[in-house]
């Protein structure tokens, strides 16, 4: 009697057979070969019934019984046979849910004991690599699990495996004297899982790779050989036990060659030869294996620090777009050797081939390498959520994500049943129609025409994917190859770039001609002149859209005339075409940019971040960037330089949107304050952080950062200096006890903060630093008698505490109670009713001072000019001194905040306050600009007519007269303000 | 900033007219959204009258072009200045946007 799948007990998961038969497809199931269907099943029951499984006898009468096991057997030989092997685990499949039999099956393998006999260890792994290997397939041939869930199951295993196996053999040789043995484990000895096992992708008949490494400093060898010696042959001893063959089958066929120099090197390699190796002989596709290498067995902990070693060498900090060159052309050469550069369908290899699931791998290793240094977020191993991650970055669009995930889970279902009909590792699809026809039965497919419509598109679409982002057209070529051509060549080059905007083209024919005949040392080896004919046109264009191409050109000549090397510049112009149009504004119009340009060329990899020209961050998200760009791992002096380059990235960023005018320079002013505060209180806390762990807790309230100047008044331009105080509870006499201790660790944390935020790096000093450390107790005195204290901007020395310091004053980190109590402080300060007989001093000397500097009419001289900036704060200061004591409300560091502010506590009227922080911005945004833009000492109005139009366009005025117009207007009302308040 | 669409044959015309700044910038990208929802993905941004955009407005761009990607359609500029043209090539915006110089081109350029 037909026995029906059994409907599952009230509560209980639904069996395997009851899920694959409910799934939305199962109907339309066949076998390919009808005849091996029928006889599966007769075998299968015949074996059921002499092993007493009754579910499983039952459950082959029933229509779903039926086209389950009938799938199997008539699609897979190698299925089948693991159908035959073990009736018991078979029926399994008829009685118990999915998830619960893989976790029975992994279970039992993590609880086993090391210690077993070498033959109950062979048997144990092989049965469960057969188990697995039949659920794996038929989770994933009736759609249970997705591929990707099958995969995992199937690198858990081979985890579990190689576990199991180094732990068996290091319990052995503790056992025989050769080891002593380790209570936690730290045996110094650890197996890395590459590849896809390392990622937990593996494929179903894949094999494994490995490297295994030992550190000889931990390792506890007591034999009479040699670590090197025993740790080998244990590491032989791990792969027999995997990959021997017996009546059981095998486990795994397992590679050691991913190891440095494997031709040379014994099976395990010590972690210092490992990373001297990468250090120095480490190429791109090593870097590329080591993205996903995981430590599996043996002592975990050394696995994941050595790990952490290696992460410099996988992850460089420069986008390295020579990798992303190497990779491509890795790609070409196995198209051209394999002969894979066609698609078709009759053996065409699912992998290797023309938009295979390689090319997708490389496209996702291909921008981990490129930007993984400096976004952490891009060092996930697995393909597919590295596609969404990568969408989430903007480096994809969702529609080329989508594309791709979907066809690498088709691609890898696909290979997965090329290996599963005989567990051959093949990728390939067979040459004949009966093999085709086949494979899409397997597939769920109606004939191999619909196999072939299937793959025909999904291949198309994803090499259409790689060839946009990594190849170039061909009339790059072509436009190179005229360049460096004869005389008649020369004519078509010249009338091209003439075409492109150049007023002396002939000129600029020889200057582009110099570079691909590698007259610079930038551009002297073969390979960079390569990637420089591939983007030519691109950079010659866009030069040509620049208000002055010849000029541009030239900066640009000059540029690779001082640059070391262009192995990095132009495979990333290569991968980044449009990039070309920066460097031609770089270079056309902000001379001061380019000098940075010149001195650190790496800067412009900061603009490959597609989120380069979006707004920035908030301060705090800044400080979160900072951290994450930070990680774990790496020297205080590795951190620091890790920290400059992030500031220069982000300096350049703002440099660049104000200078495209997307920012206003408001807000470019206040994003470079952003900056330097997240590079001071992530440094300070490294710092303090490390010397905590050194010396314990200093004794009192600790210590605040004061952020002064244009820094804690949020008025940064370009090149600005670092002003900071760093206000912390000690007593600078004490001669002993706690209280010197903390003034060791204040002052150490000082010297050594001062030091970071000024050392020298690949990019130049990170900032120009002013640092002074005072005692808490020295800024408290100061508020108790503030009425007495200094101005500070009559040419007084008042040191730090006088008014005119502290007014631009602003606590933005340390430790909390210190950090309440210096705004305390500050806020009494200058909130302290001031002696007006010697606020009207201080003014009076003010005056004079005014008379004697403002002696230019220049309205872009704008600190000296009357009515300038130094005018505009004597004045805002003055008025907030003098009302600050009826209200904090006037209090705001930024001089332009400080006059609406005034307006707001009605001390000005509103349209007065309005219009002197406009005065104020109008030439804080010119001052900006030019410093940006401008080195020269000759006037502003001797500038070139392009820098004045975008000058003017920044500060939205139209055209340069009406700029200068507004300038004056604005100078000369600020001046009557002055005039009418500070006397 | 005055943002205004209208839909014809499966296209949606967006005119904007002004500064998009970050004052705008929720705005102009709501506006952006709501017509790609509108046009299904198919959108012709005509910039002639736009007078400044800021990396605001950038932002309220992209993501409005990966929502009519995810569409399976785009958004195409017409009528840019050379200004924001350049904004346009310099961000490399221009990978993901195309550019023309009229409203008929870009139409034609999304096809029927």
């Amino acid at each position: 009697m037909a026995t029906q799948p059994q409907p599952p007990e009230p509560g209980a998961a639904p069996s395997v057979l009851a899920l694959a038969a409910a799934g939305p497809s199962f109907e339309t199931l066949r076998p390919f070969r009808e005849a091996g269907a029928r006889a599966g099943i007769k075998r299968l029951r015949a074996a059921a019934s002499r092993a007493g499984a009754e579910a499983l006898e039952g459950s082959l009468d029933s229509p779903a019984g039926q086209r389950f096991f009938g799938f199997l057997f008539g699609n897979s030989p190698f299925l089948g046979g693991l159908l035959m092997r073990d009736i018991a685990f078979t029926e399994t499949l008829v009685t118990d849910a999915p998830d619960s039999i893989a976790a029975r099956l992994l279970d039992q393998l993590a609880g086993a004991e090391p210690s077993m006999s070498r033959a109950d260890l062979m048997r144990l792994l092989r049965v469960s690599r057969n188990r697995v290997a039949l659920i794996a397939a038929v989770y994933d041939c009736f759609g249970i699990w997705d591929v990707m869930r099958c995969a995992r199951l199937l690198s858990d295993l081979a985890d579990h495996a190689v576990r199991l196996t180094v732990s068996h053999l290091l319990a052995q040789s503790v056992a025989q004297g050769d080891l002593a043995p380790s209570e936690d484990g730290r045996w110094g000895y650890f197996v890395l899982a590459m590849g896809k096992q390392g990622a937990r992708e593996l494929n179903y008949s894949s094999d494994i790779d490995l490297i295994a490494i030992y550190d000889s400093e931990r390792v506890p060898y007591q034999g009479a050989k040699t670590a090197r010696d025993h740790f080998s042959r244990l590491t032989h001893a791990m792969v027999s036990i995997l990959e021997s063959r017996n009546a059981d089958g095998y486990v795994f066929r397992t590679d050691l060659r991913l190891r440095p120099d494997a031709a040379s090197t014994p099976a395990a390699i010590t972690a210092d030869f490992a990373l001297d190796y990468y250090r120095e002989r480490g190429r791109t596709w090593e870097r590329a294996a080591f993205i996903k290498a995981r430590p599996v067995a043996g002592d975990l902990e050394a696995g994941r620090q050595f790990l952490e070693r290696m992460e410099p060498f996988v992850w460089d900090e420069a986008l390295d777009f020579r990798s992303v060159e190497d990779m491509r052309s890795m790609s070409e050469q196995i198209h051209d050797f394999h002969g894979h550069g066609e698609v078709k369908l009759a053996g065409q290899n699912v992998k290797l081939g023309r938009g295979g699931i390689r090319e997708i791998e490389f496209f996702v290793h291909m921008y981990q390498l490129a930007y993984g240094g400096r976004n952490r977020r891009l060092r996930s191993a697995g393909v597919l959520p590295m596609l969404g991650i990568l969408e989430r970055a903007y480096h994809l669009m969702p529609n080329e994500a989508e594309t791709l995930k979907a066809a690498y889970a088709l691609l890898r279902r696909l290979e997965h049943r090329l290996q599963m009909v005989n567990d051959n590792q093949t990728q390939s699809l067979p040459e004949s129609d009966d093999g085709l026809e086949h494979v899409a039965a397997f597939m769920n497919l109606a004939s191999k025409e619909e196999l072939g419509a299937l793959l025909g598109g999904v291949f198309s679409e994803v090499h259409a994917l790689y060839r946009a982002r990594f190849n170039v057209p061909e009339r790059q070529r072509e436009f190179s190859e005229a360049i460096l051509a004869g005389r008649q060549g020369t004519a078509d080059a010249v009338s091209a770039v003439d075409a492109a905007g150049f007023a002396r083209p002939e000129l600029a024919v020889e200057t582009v001609r110099g570079w691909l005949a590698g007259r610079h040392p930038s551009t002297a080896s073969k390979a960079v002149r390569a990637s420089l004919g591939e983007v030519l046109e691109d950079v010659v264009e866009a030069l040509g859209k620049t208000p002055d191409p010849d000029r541009a050109l030239a900066r640009l000549d000059a540029f690779l005339s001082r640059l070391p090397d262009g192995q990095r510049l132009f495979p990333m112009l290569r991968a980044n075409a449009w990039l070309a149009n920066l460097i031609a504004v770089v270079m056309g119009v902000a001379p001061r940019m380019a000098d940075l340009l010149d001195a650190n060329p790496h800067l412009l990899q900061a603009a490959l971040d597609p989120s380069f020209f979006l707004p920035m961050p908030s301060p705090s998200a800044l400080v979160a960037e900072l951290e994450e760009r930070l990680g774990q791992g790496g020297s205080f002096r590795e951190r620091v330089d890790r920290t400059a380059a992030w500031a220069d990235d982000r300096q350049f960023q703002v440099g660049v949107q104000a200078l495209q005018n997307l920012i206003t320079l408001d807000e470019a002013s206040a994003s470079r304050s952003h900056i330097a505060r997240a590079v001071a209180e992530v440094l300070y806390r490294e710092v303090a952080a490390d010397l905590r762990r050194r010396q314990g807790e200093p004794a009192g309230r600790g210590c605040a950062i004061v952020a002064l100047g244009d820094f804690g008044a949020e008025e940064m331009t370009f090149g600005s200096p670092l002003q900071l105080l760093l206000v912390a509870d000690f007593d600078g006499a004490a001669a002993d006890g706690p209280n010197q201790a903390a003034r060791r660790f204040h002052g150490w944390t000082a010297r050594r903060l001062g030091a970071a935020l000024r050392r020298r790096t690949r990019a130049g000093a990170l900032y120009e630093t002013e640092l002074t450390l005072m005692p808490l107790s020295a800024l408290e005195a100061a508020a108790a008698s503030a009425a007495d204290l200094q101005t500070g901007g009559d040419g007084s020395d008042g040191g730090l505490v006088n008014l005119t310091t502290l007014s631009r004053a602003a606590v933005i980190g340390g430790d909390a109670v210190a950090m309440d109590d210096a705004t305390a402080a500050i806020q009494r300060i200058l909130r302290a009713p001031k002696d007006p007989v010697r606020l009207g001093r201080s003014m009076a000397a003010m005056h004079t001072l005014r008379a004697t500097e403002a002696a230019t009419e220049d309205p872009f001289e704008m600190r000296n000019v009357a009515g300038g900036l130094r005018d505009l704060e004597v004045t805002a200061r003055h008025l907030q001194w003098s009302h600050a004591h009826r209200t904090s409300a006037v209090l705001a560091n930024g001089v332009a905040a400080a006059f609406e502010a005034l307006a707001g506590a009605g001390v000005v009227n509103v349209d007065e306050g309005r219009s002197l922080a406009d005065a104020v911005r109008l030439q804080r945004g010119v001052e900006s600009f030019l410093r940006l833009t401008w080195s020269h000492d000759a006037p502003v109005r001797d500038a070139p007519d392009t820098l004045k139009a975008r000058l003017a366009d920044a500060l939205a005025c139209d055209g340069f007269d009406v700029l200068e117009g507004r300038l004056r207007d604005a100078q000369q009302q600020a001046f009557a303000a002055f005039r009418k308040y500070v006397k | 900033m005055e943002i205004t669409s209208s839909l014809s044959e499966g296209v949606a015309l967006v005119s904007v007219v002004g500064r998009v700044d970050s004052a705008v910038a929720r705005e102009w990208e709501l506006g952006l959204v709501a017509a790609v929802n509108e046009g299904g993905g198919r959108i012709v941004l005509d910039c002639g009258e736009l007078s400044y955009m800021s990396s605001a407005g950038l932002r309220g761009l992209l993501v409005a072009s990966k929502k009519a990607d995810a569409e399976g359609g785009q958004i195409v500029v017409s009528g840019a200045s050379d200004r924001i043209r350049e904004i346009l090539e310099v961000s490399g915006f221009v990978r993901f946007l195309k550019v023309f110089d009229t409203v008929d081109e870009a139409r034609s350029a999304l096809g029927n």
